[in-house]
């Protein structure tokens, strides 16, 4: 009867918490399409070890991207600081999704009738490495599409079209570039420490705004 | 068995907050693809992708067709070429006709190019269509001045997926216009 009684309070705790999961699983993809991860708003994108922020230097297509100094701290980071990740499903050029394909989206233009959105691109669609990042209305093609790769908390951000990653350069410009790659045994040890500037360049932290640190 | 009562409910409950994680803050996990520590030495087996290649732009006969389809849930009048839905660019222009949506729009867009003979039409204004000149030389059909295309991941005549996609894709209309306005 003990067992009966224990059995039967396992089942309505279970059911219960099991329709709140399911359920606010389900409110998160209310706007999306179908087999859609919604899109995560209020996000930044800081490069490694600097209290920097990805930001265009306008709200127009054109505008390039660059690392800045954060204004504020955490949820007073102002909106031209601040994406939208649009993580809506991206097609390769064979029709496949992409795995984990992610769209940066300018935040004060997603979403607002009669604006049009946009989002990180590569200059010129270019492949080449070197080429700079700009905003673009957003057209869900691969030069605007970007994967995380390696560090989960702290990951390489690589365009899909150059299959390049992102790196901050010492002026603030923000270019796609190969992996650094393994330093050479007979290197010096400037040589060393620039190619690990270099690697540290093409790590980024995508979180929300609110959990920022830094800035005026 | 009111301990038990608590631990089962704890587990479960985290189990929901997972699932609701999971569902609405990918960007977080993400989809990392091998593990690298940031921060230590350049890691040298992480290689580089090959770069997605663009098709080469194809003349054809173009014909546009009226009709029906659920485009977000509601029925609407839409067009179709090759059986597939008709998209229009919001980014693009229409007085005059400009494309903006050149060099890798290739891959998931593929225009409206025109081998130049008469456009076919079924249930379409004559007077709304027309063509534009690209900047790769292409001539690209028009409707109202829109230029148009069609979604690569659109497989079947019912196939809207394209629409909404970026925030500035629409389905269009017989006349030209957005069937979901943006």
């Amino acid at each position: 009867m003990y067992y009966t009684n224990m059995f039967r309070g396992f089942a309505v705790v279970a059911g219960a918490a099991l329709a709140t999961g399911l359920l606010s699983g389900l409110a998160g993809t209310a706007n999306a399409a179908p087999g859609d991860v919604p899109p995560a708003k209020d996000r930044v994108i800081q490069p490694q070890g600097t209290k920097n922020l990805l930001v265009p230097t306008g709200a127009n297509a054109g505008a390039r991207i660059v690392a800045k100094p954060r204004i504020g701290q955490a949820q007073d980071t102002p909106e031209s600081q601040v994406w939208t990740f649009d993580n809506s499903k991206k097609f390769d050029q064979n029709g496949k999704p992409i795995s984990g394909g992610v769209s940066f989206v300018f935040q004060p233009t997603f979403g607002k009738p009669g604006v049009r959105a946009l989002c990180i691109d590569v200059v010129g669609d270019s492949k080449q490495a070197g080429a700079a990042f700009e905003l673009r209305p957003c057209d869900g093609t691969p030069s605007q599409v970007f994967v995380r790769v390696g560090d989960v908390q702290v990951p390489f951000v690589q365009n899909v079209l150059s299959g390049l990653n992102m790196e901050v350069q010492a002026n603030g410009a923000v270019v796609q570039q190969p992996f650094v790659g393994r330093v050479p045994a007979n290197a010096t040890p400037a040589e060393r420490q620039a190619l690990q500037a270099r690697n540290n360049a093409q790590h980024f932290l995508l979180s929300p705004k609110a959990f920022g640190v830094g800035g005026a | 068995m009111k301990t038990l009562t608590a631990v089962l409910a704890l587990t479960v409950a985290l189990g929901g907050l997972a699932a609701c994680g999971s569902s609405g803050d990918q960007t977080q996990a993400g989809s990392a693809t091998a593990s690298a520590s940031a921060g230590a030495e350049p890691d040298s087996t992480l290689s580089q992708p090959a770069p997605q290649q663009v098709p080469p732009p194809v003349r054809e006969k173009i014909s546009l067709t009226a009709g029906k389809a659920a485009v977000a849930g509601n029925e609407a009048d839409v067009v179709r070429f090759k059986e597939r839905i008709v998209y229009r660019f919001e980014a693009d222009e229409n007085r005059p006709s400009k494309v903006n949506c050149a060099e890798d729009c290739l891959i998931v867009w593929p225009p409206l190019l025109t081998d130049g003979t008469p456009v076919q039409l079924s249930g379409v204004d004559t007077n709304l269509v027309g063509t534009v000149t690209r900047a790769d030389g292409f001539t690209q059909v028009t409707l109202d001045g829109w230029p148009l295309y069609l979604f690569k991941n659109d497989q079947s005549p019912d196939d809207t997926l394209g629409e909404g996609v970026g925030g500035n894709w629409s389905v269009v209309r017989p006349d030209g216009k957005p069937v979901v306005k943006k």
